[in-house]
């Protein structure tokens, strides 16, 4: 068989995320066949989708985020793979280190394909928009924010359903699926909004120049700069509202901790 | 790494809410480093069995992994400031649990012989060693986490929080450990054993105070002013107080 023709359907199975098939590519032993599928989602699909959100900017810009975004994936999963595979363990998921650095590719991958996907929508959208300075240019950059930041968000979730049905085949259980993939999840995104804001800029703002990464990079952490948001936001309805998105990130995962974590 | 399990094949829709034993068990597999870190994480009962059973091979491959990591750990949190911190801090905080555990067991024996456990010394010291090298362990995959924000951020009230926020994890899961082996071992409540937890907590916060600094500089390897650890946090929390 082709390569190419060995990626295809692997491909297919992955979008499909049918746990039981999943499972079985999980317990695969790691070939070339079993890992490129997924490396090659992740890169083509954020670079493809990373593309999109630069080239408003500038042409340049496109290419820089299209190298970036697969990157902030992959150095990720490269922090945080030995907690993720601790905790796997540790939580009785029934995976390895190498089983859990798989599904999470996997995860990733899915993200990766829901993105691609999009993203001639969005090089479609980018393409019929007023240019940086041109008249009604802030209100689409404020426009074309949204939109992305709402499709994130529908890729990042449909992606860890996947993941948490995946883990919850594999372990046979429910709350240990939910509790390893709460765990998993928190340390990704604590690590990978540090990251990302190592590796800004993505959007890149028409004010600024256009770089590869800032020239501060590794100057000040993510979260701190969220602490002085917070508490520099005069106007109260921009406080409350930047508050409100806090606990809509925190309080999910608590409650759903809180519900699995009974005896 | 011994063979990957075979999952349980599910095809049911319903799957059971919850699968957690603590079953102390005979060892499977070669007694290596990478077999026992396993057991850990996946079985620490059969290390617990391992060690209740004279075997000292488990018992110094357990306190190895916990200096390694622990050492890890502290360099490269000791990355932050470099210098004399990338030997002092790995130091202090490996030579810090160690006295915290000494001075600990002690304790650890009356309380869980006051819950009913009828066990012996060496029994709970290795109950004990079983925890601190679970809650080392995870130090050691919280590390790279550490190094990323260490290159990041000049703020050493963060990188202290954050390392009090993956202590509390490590010794979350470590002490979840202790109480499933007392379970085990036959101990009628664990109300005791949760009162040497939060002991053993505080100790060891004190003990990050008592041999400060672990993060940032100073002029001095230990400090010259003694001062419990909450004090040392809210003086720390001032920003118009120097570093001491």
């Amino acid at each position: 068989m082709k390569p190419q023709a060995a990626i295809l359907p692997k491909l297919k199975t992955l979008a499909r995320g049918e746990p039981s098939l999943l499972a079985a590519w999980l317990r695969e032993p790691v070939t070339l066949e079993s890992v490129t599928p997924l490396i090659l989602a992740i890169i083509a699909g954020c670079a493809a989708y990373g593309f999109g959100l630069g080239l408003w900017r500038a042409p340049l810009q496109g290419v820089y985020v299209a190298i970036k975004m697969p990157l902030l994936i992959f150095f990720t999963l490269l922090v945080n793979g030995m907690i993720n595979g601790m905790l796997g363990q540790l939580l009785g998921s029934g995976m390895s280190f190498r089983q859990t650095l798989m599904a999470c590719l996997m995860s990733f991958a899915i993200f990766g394909l829901i993105v691609g996907s999009l993203s001639p929508i969005i090089i479609a959208m980018v393409m019929d928009s007023p240019r940086p300075g041109q008249a009604g240019a802030s209100d689409w950059y404020r426009l074309f924010l949204l939109f992305n930041t709402a499709i994130i968000a529908f890729a990042g979730i449909v992606a860890n359903h996947k993941l948490l049905r995946l883990i919850q085949s594999f372990s046979g259980s429910t709350a240990i699926g939910w509790r390893t993939l709460i765990s998993w999840l928190a340390g990704n995104l604590f690590v990978g909004a540090q990251l990302s804001y190592n590796l800004r800029p993505f959007f890149g703002n028409p004010e600024l120049p256009v770089q590869f990464l800032r020239d501060d990079p590794f100057d000040g952490n993510f979260y701190e700069a969220v602490w002085t948001m917070l508490s520099s936001a005069t106007d109260s309805i921009t406080s409350i509202i930047l508050w409100l998105c806090l606990l809509a990130l925190i309080l999910p995962m608590l409650l759903a901790l809180k519900r699995f974590n009974a005896p | 790494m011994n063979p990957e399990l075979t999952p349980p094949s599910v095809t049911s829709p319903t799957l059971p809410k919850q699968s957690s034993t603590f079953m102390i068990e005979p060892m499977e597999g070669p007694m290596t480093l990478s077999n026992i870190m396993e057991n850990l994480l996946k079985h620490p009962g059969r290390l617990l069995h391992a060690c209740q059973s004279g075997n000292a091979e488990v018992a110094s491959r357990l306190l190895i992994i916990t200096l390694i990591s622990l050492s890890v750990f502290g360099l490269l949190l000791g990355s932050f400031s470099g210098g004399t911190q990338l030997w002092a801090s790995p130091l202090k905080i490996t030579l810090g649990m160690v006295v915290a555990v000494l001075i600990c067991l002690p304790s650890l024996y009356i309380f869980s012989a006051l819950d009913g456990l009828n066990a012996r010394l060496h029994q709970i010291a290795s109950v004990l060693l079983s925890m601190v090298a679970l809650s080392g362990l995870l130090m050691l995959g919280f590390a790279p986490v550490i190094w990323v924000f260490s290159t990041s951020t000049d703020s050493l009230a963060f990188m202290g929080f954050l390392a009090l926020i993956f202590w509390i994890i490590g010794m979350y899961f470590g002490t979840r450990l202790l109480l499933g082996a007392a379970g085990s071992l036959g101990s009628q409540s664990k109300s005791y054993l949760k009162l040497w937890i939060i002991i053993f907590t505080i100790v060891t916060l004190q003990m990050s105070t008592s041999l400060r600094p672990l993060i940032g500089t100073a002029d001095e390897l230990l400090p010259t002013e003694k001062r419990f650890f909450v004090q040392h946090w809210l003086y720390f929390l001032d920003s118009n107080n120097p570093p001491r």
